[in-house]
């Protein structure tokens, strides 16, 4: 058999059955997150050449004897429409009737997105074996990318081309990189994902996803095949997708539309609202001249330039400045940095990780400045994406505000990465939950590094944070308790006495984990305190909470009412409101877990409950002395 | 109306000049040096500066060396004198000028010698430390308490000392509602009342967001606040 034409699996009794698309749900959608997933796609599939990737979005729209055309170039007659029909009738959570009336209006457009990126891998592989084209054409929820500094590892990205079709109808056409088949390029092939339905002509229970190929028999049954070639060039033509012949992919999203959104905006305010996200989330990798992003509509191409937009202007000043020696801020505009350390945990191997620093710059805003994300943070790292703005309002004060960036891994220098930014990058690409918009533990961390990724995670935030304080703190004269305590932090200034927790430094002698909460009516905390040096004669540590004030001040100790410990060797003393721990050379490790006493005020505005840190200090008794 | 007059502002660079022998007051600043490192302000702002003389005047003649109801007596008057914008204020140059150049004889007689650190924050501090420049410190001070011109709640606030400290240290201190509440529920208070007070208020706003306060919220707040802290 080798038939040109929509090939759907047709389910046996076992064969799952689909409602709506699962990976529909999982990602919030909006035009800003479908500009943001599909660019990070590309950008991850850059090719190793030095070259820029470069993706145009295009809007086309078709009336007439185009219309006509293109849905006779995708078969609409020969199974799509009867397909989609099938759906809507059977009322399984998604219906497509408006699709279909517009279709049958002579009169209605028909809206396509082509997404059409160069110098990135191409759709390479086949359908058996794990690769980019299985990964895209065929799994739901599987990621192949390219390598470690890749900006996703989940492969919920591509989903949203479907979503944002209102046919849920993507077509593929690619010219492939490097050996194998590159040379039978251009490749194409389309894929629908319906919910699974019936089709009354034969009675059979068709699975939701469905192919426009020349289907093959194999040794496995029968496979969907790519048309290749010629044929693949004569169909991309049809269907308005054709390319220029360079490495990398077109998907062209049938019936393009915002499923957030009831009205359709006119395509000038949908291709405005692509270059703001674009350049909102990737202006890093747009300014490094990692990326170019165009959009075009009937009427104009707009670059999507870092300059363009307003709100963004204020970041990239930050970042092309970072590396300023000020470490304080004066006038407007004034731009100042710190290298923030970043201990990362060994790899669940064992094999140990160099640590490193990312670089914390801060630029002070002034009265001209777009403010829309005014007193945030952006987090990056060599993906040249931003993770998210990190909102820091409460660091800044008076007349004091700010835009800051946060360069991780390969994106901190300008010059070629060391060994400790390639492992930072990889650290937090695994601490990136599927949504790319946070750093924090994940089921991924676990999986690839040992205990501590948390604690690293947060003691870089918490130095982020003070070191914010410190770069924002008035710059002359006078005493500054805060800053001076804050530089105890930063290793470049020596090992002064930390504040709260050990300061990630080569001195480190001890792991701590902790987290806490409030349970109700009273605080709850666990955590773990490890001596990572071989010999000592005994430790202690001491656990205590704080309440602090808004401005960061301490105000009252919070007492602690119980702490167990694992272990029954050690032993456990409440003084006021600390309570001490205190081990011996025998025991390597202690987990505890205490609550604070029960508050009888329940109320929050009375300031008997309020912000409150959890405070661990270790102290070991080694044979050369304390340390 | 007497005429306004010009300010200016000494630059960073002439911060080098104030040393320690002009800081304890056996020395003063050569003019010329001076002059090389004084700039108007920018936009030129102008203020009665010849009003204020007078005002610092009679408050030399009037008060005793260290007396700290001067600061009560001089607030409404630095502040009605330098009628400045917040952006103008804002110029740590501006009151490193008026205390320097100006009226060092005012921040003298006002603040004692203890050391060159202190000295140094009453001529030299400002920005966003309010409680620092001995001239800086009197106009936020008046600029935040006082309301549509009415000078009461800034005057209640310097007889009390413990509240300057207290409430102007804090970062709720520049948001006006906020302040004005404060100053106002704690002006009779001891001040073990308004030590605790302050420190539990701070402590309840890591809850609440301060500025979505009106000064009618933020007043019922602290007082029962007030309430608690005496009750306990």
């Amino acid at each position: 058999m080798d038939d040109r034409g929509w090939f759907f699996f047709s389910g046996g009794p076992g064969a799952p059955r689909y409602g709506d698309d699962p990976t529909k749900h999982a990602v919030d959608h909006d035009s800003e997150a479908f500009v943001r997933e599909v660019l990070q796609n590309a950008n991850d599939q850059a090719l190793d050449n030095d070259e820029p990737v470069e993706v145009t979005f295009r809007f086309v729209t078709l009336t007439g004897e185009e219309k006509r055309l293109f849905l006779e170039g995708l078969e609409w007659q020969d199974g799509l429409r009867e397909r989609l029909e099938s759906v809507t009738a059977a009322d399984r959570g998604r219906s497509y009737d408006r699709l279909l009336s517009r279709i049958d209006d002579s009169e209605a457009e028909l809206r396509l997105l082509i997404v059409e990126d160069r110098n990135t891998t191409g759709l390479t592989g086949d359908w058996d074996e794990d690769s980019n084209y299985a990964a895209l054409v065929r799994d739901e929820l599987y990621s192949s990318k390219q390598d470690d500094t890749a900006g996703g590892s989940y492969g919920l990205g591509k989903s949203v081309l479907w979503t944002f079709s209102g046919a849920s109808t993507v077509v593929f056409n690619s010219f492939l990189s490097g050996d194998g088949d590159a040379d039978r390029s251009p490749r194409l092939i389309a894929r629908s994902k319906f919910p699974t339905h019936e089709l009354t002509s034969d009675d059979v229970t068709y699975q939701g996803a469905g192919w426009l190929c020349r289907s093959k028999d194999t040794e496995n049954g029968v496979r969907p095949e790519s048309f290749w070639g010629e044929e693949a060039s004569e169909l991309a033509e049809r269907l308005q997708i054709e390319r220029p012949a360079v490495d990398g992919t077109s998907a062209l999203v049938v019936d393009f539309r915002d499923p957030t959104r009831d009205e359709r905006p006119d395509l000038d305010q949908l291709a405005d609202e692509f270059v703001e996200a674009s350049v909102k989330y990737f202006w890093p990798a747009i300014y490094r001249g990692d990326l170019k992003v165009e959009v075009e509509t009937p009427d104009e191409t707009v670059e999507a330039d870092v300059d363009s937009v307003p709100a963004i202007t204020p970041f990239v000043e930050c970042y092309s400045s970072r590396f300023t020696e000020e470490e304080q801020l004066e006038n407007a505009g004034d731009v100042a940095g710190l290298d923030i350390p970043l201990s990362v945990p060994p790899r669940a191997d064992g094999s140990e990780t160099p640590d490193g620093t990312v670089r914390l710059a801060a630029r002070l805003a002034s009265p001209a400045d777009d403010d829309t994300y005014l007193n945030t943070v952006a987090l990056f790292r060599g993906a040249g994406m931003v993770v998210k703005y990190y909102d820091q309002s409460r660091v800044a004060f008076g007349d004091r505000n700010f835009y800051g960036v946060l360069a991780a891994g390969e994106a901190r220098t300008d010059h070629p990465s060391s060994e400790s930014d390639e492992e930072i990058d990889r650290f937090l690409r695994f601490a990136e939950p599927p949504e790319h918009d946070e750093w924090e533990s994940t089921e991924n961390l676990r999986e690839q590094y040992q205990r501590g990724f948390r604690t690293a995670i947060e003691d870089m935030f918490g130095t982020l944070r003070d070191g914010l304080r410190h770069l924002l703190a008035k710059s002359n004269g006078g005493t500054d308790a805060l800053s001076d305590s804050v530089l105890n932090r930063f290793p470049i200034h020596g090992s002064g006495a930390p504040r709260v927790r050990n300061p990630p430094d080569l001195s480190r002698v001890f792991e701590i984990d902790s987290t806490s909460r409030f349970d109700g009516d009273r605080w709850v905390f666990s955590g773990r305190v490890e001596p990572i040096v071989d010999e000592y004669e005994g430790w202690s540590t001491e656990i205590s909470l704080t309440s602090i004030g808004e401005d960061g001040s301490r105000y009252d100790d919070v007492a602690i009412e119980t702490l167990s410990v694992e272990d029954e060797d050690v032993a456990i003393s409440f003084e006021e409101d600390t309570v001490s721990v205190v081990a011996d050379s025998t025991t390597g490790e202690i987990r505890f877990e205490g609550s604070s006493y029960a508050t009888n005020e329940n109320d929050l505005l009375s300031g008997d409950v309020g912000e409150t840190q959890l405070e661990i200090r270790a102290e070991l008794d080694s044979p050369e002395g304390d340390r | 109306m007497a005429e306004e007059q010009t300010l200016y502002r000494l630059t960073e660079d002439g911060r080098r000049l104030v040393g320690e022998q002009f800081l304890k007051g056996e020395a003063t600043i050569d003019e010329d040096d001076l002059s090389e490192h004084v700039e108007p302000m920018p936009g030129e702002p102008t203020a009665d500066l010849e009003s204020l003389d007078t005002a610092v005047d009679t408050v030399l003649s009037e008060y005793s060396e260290f007396e700290t109801a001067m600061d009560g007596a001089l607030a409404r008057g630095v502040h009605q004198c330098l009628d400045i914008t917040r952006r103008t204020a804002g110029d740590p140059g501006l009151w490193h000028w008026l205390a320097v150049v100006r009226y060092p004889e005012f921040v003298r007689h006002r603040w004692k010698y203890r050391s060159e650190e202190a000295m140094r924050e009453k001529f030299l501090g400002a920005g966003s430390d309010l409680y620092s420049n001995a001239i800086h410190r009197l106009w936020w001070i008046a600029e935040l308490t006082a309301v549509d011109g009415d000078y009461t709640v800034t005057e209640d606030v310097f007889t009390n000392q413990t509240m300057v400290n207290k409430v102007f240290d804090r970062w709720f201190a520049r948001y006006r509602p906020a302040v004005v509440a404060v100053c106002r529920a704690l002006s009779d208070e001891p001040s073990w009342v308004i030590d605790e007070s302050t420190r539990r208020f701070n402590h309840a706003l890591t809850n609440i967001q301060l500025e979505g306060l009106s000064e009618r919220e933020a007043e019922d707040l602290i007082r029962r606040i007030i309430t608690e802290v005496k009750s306990s």
